[in-house]
């Protein structure tokens, strides 16, 4: 397969992944704002918290759609997967409160599970990010010769 | 290659970096005292006397039948250990569940009151009953009412934690055949929405007949009987008097939720001989910095209402207390997926 089949595929997914995150937090504000206000890290970040996560996911996608900014898109996409993964960890550090204070084993399997899930596309987008830097390098080194 | 390695390691840095911040923040204790002191005994120390290996961190403290500690598994209900507390001999239990309505859970408790065992669900709602020695239940022909939280407290008798006809949470008696059930009085006191500022646990001894209820996130508890008819309100030691929590509703599902989260004063307790131990969240001015690393324990004398002293339960290997029980000179404590048996002298000496 070619490498740039390959990256519209790794964008592709991660702006499917990233639109459907944003979608359904902001089709339920309400409800996203009460469970960032129910953990022990964001309940003073409440307001801000629950429209910049969904805010910078939109900029990510479309960033990661418009191929001159892909490249910041898969770094950005990087970046945030690597912020989920810190906050999953840390907050199993606050074990007292896990927020949704449903039932407490249920929930550590969910938090195990999102782990591995965000490792993947964190992987998806650390991929991309070296492809599209090392075409763009090819591409510059072409042109100069 | 190293310069993309570069920017992406750039990436990572600065997306755990605003978690670790935010994590940092968050551990901080809030400066100030809390305005209460603790009392410790030299002689109140706990001495490990053995350890048991559960494999698995899914187990509850489901109840005490005398000296045998009863362990319930959130994920596989039917699934359970009895403890001997004197010499951790421990025996599997496997339920059989008779069930022909296939009545489908949500989140199933075990209870025990010797020789019976109950498999509840209040949001079915569904109580299964059985025989300890006979390891099988059935569904009680009866249909009990929702219930948020049930302790058995005799042959067919139970006091449910339940919605009254104002929509708030009160305590009540639930009999099953035939069915009844009703508040006879108003033991719960509402301070925020009724329902998540009254939650708490539910004691009971039936050879003193005395029904304990410790509020999560108010420094009271309330003495009782199973009949409710004598009822005296009690304080624990910290200052906290009025419920630190907020409640918010989600009107796309009709729910009501914590919408921060809940400062619990008494976290965990237990009730044996008259005596209430709580397990608190609260540091006391006279505790060290060690206070984080242990769980503290302060025992109340529910028939005068004294406080006589408190003590601590160790962290071990790293895992957090997760649930305690005393019997005599025994104290049990349950961790991630250990339990240890400690030995526990002081009681015998007040």
């Amino acid at each position: 397969m070619k490498k740039s089949t390959i990256i519209e595929i790794f964008a592709f997914s991660l702006i499917l992944l990233f639109v459907y995150a944003a979608f359904s937090k902001v089709l339920d504000l309400e409800k996203f704002r009460i469970q960032i206000g129910q953990s022990p890290l964001l309940t003073k970040l409440q307001s801000s918290v629950s429209i910049v996560i969904p805010l910078v996911e939109i900029v990510c996608s479309m960033m990661l759609a418009i191929p001159k900014y892909r490249l910041v898109g898969f770094a950005l996409a990087f970046g945030l997967m690597s912020m989920f993964n810190a906050y999953i960890i840390s907050i199993l550090q606050f074990s007292e409160h896990i927020p949704c204070a449903c039932g407490g084993v249920l929930q550590f399997l969910g938090w195990k599970r999102h782990l591995l899930f965000n490792c993947f596309f964190g992987g998806v987008a650390a991929a991309g990010f070296v492809l599209v830097h090392s075409l763009t390098r090819q591409h510059l080194s072409e042109k100069k010769t | 290659m190293r310069k993309a390695a570069l920017w992406l390691g750039l990436a990572f840095i600065l997306g755990t970096g605003i978690v670790l911040g935010l994590a940092l923040r968050a551990g901080e204790k809030p400066e100030g005292s809390n305005g209460f002191r603790r009392i410790f005994r030299t002689e109140a120390v706990l001495q490990p006397i053995d350890t048991l290996n559960l494999k698995y961190d899914s187990y509850y403290i489901a109840g005490r039948a005398r000296q045998t500690l009863y362990l319930g598994n959130i994920v596989a209900p039917r699934h359970a250990f009895a403890v001997n507390i004197q010499g951790l001999d421990t025996q599997r239990i496997e339920f059989k569940l008779n069930n022909p309505e296939g009545v489908k859970f949500t989140s199933v408790d075990l209870r025990v009151d010797s020789p019976y065992f109950y498999l509840v669900d209040g949001s079915v709602p569904a109580i299964f009953e059985g025989k300890l020695n006979e390891k099988q239940a059935a569904q009680s022909l009866s249909r009990p009412p929702y219930f948020l939280e049930l302790a058995p407290v005799g042959s067919n008798s139970f006091v449910i934690r339940s919605l009254d006809s104002h929509g708030e949470a009160q305590l009540g008696k639930l009999r099953l055949k035939p069915l009844s059930a009703d508040f006879p009085r108003r033991l719960l006191e509402k301070q925020i929405d009724g329902v998540f500022c009254t939650e708490g646990m539910i004691h009971f001894d039936k050879g003193a007949n005395r029904l304990v209820y410790v509020y999560f996130y108010r420094n009271q508890y309330i003495v009782t009987d199973s009949s409710f008819s004598a009822i005296r309100r009690f304080d624990t030691i910290d200052t906290n008097s009025v419920a630190k929590i907020h409640v918010s509703e989600i009107h796309s599902s009709h729910t009501r939720t914590f919408s921060a989260p809940p400062i619990s004063t008494n976290r965990r307790s237990d009730f044996y001989n008259g005596y209430l131990f709580v397990n608190s969240s609260l540091m006391a001015d006279n505790e060290m910095p060690e206070f984080a690393k242990a769980s503290v324990v302060d025992v109340y004398n529910t028939s005068s209402a004294n406080y006589e002293f408190s003590f601590y339960i160790p962290e071990y290997n790293g895992g957090k207390l997760r649930g305690f029980s005393v019997y005599a000179d025994r104290l049990i404590a349950l961790y991630e997926r250990y339990l240890i048996l400690y030995e526990f002298t002081p009681l015998t000496k007040l």
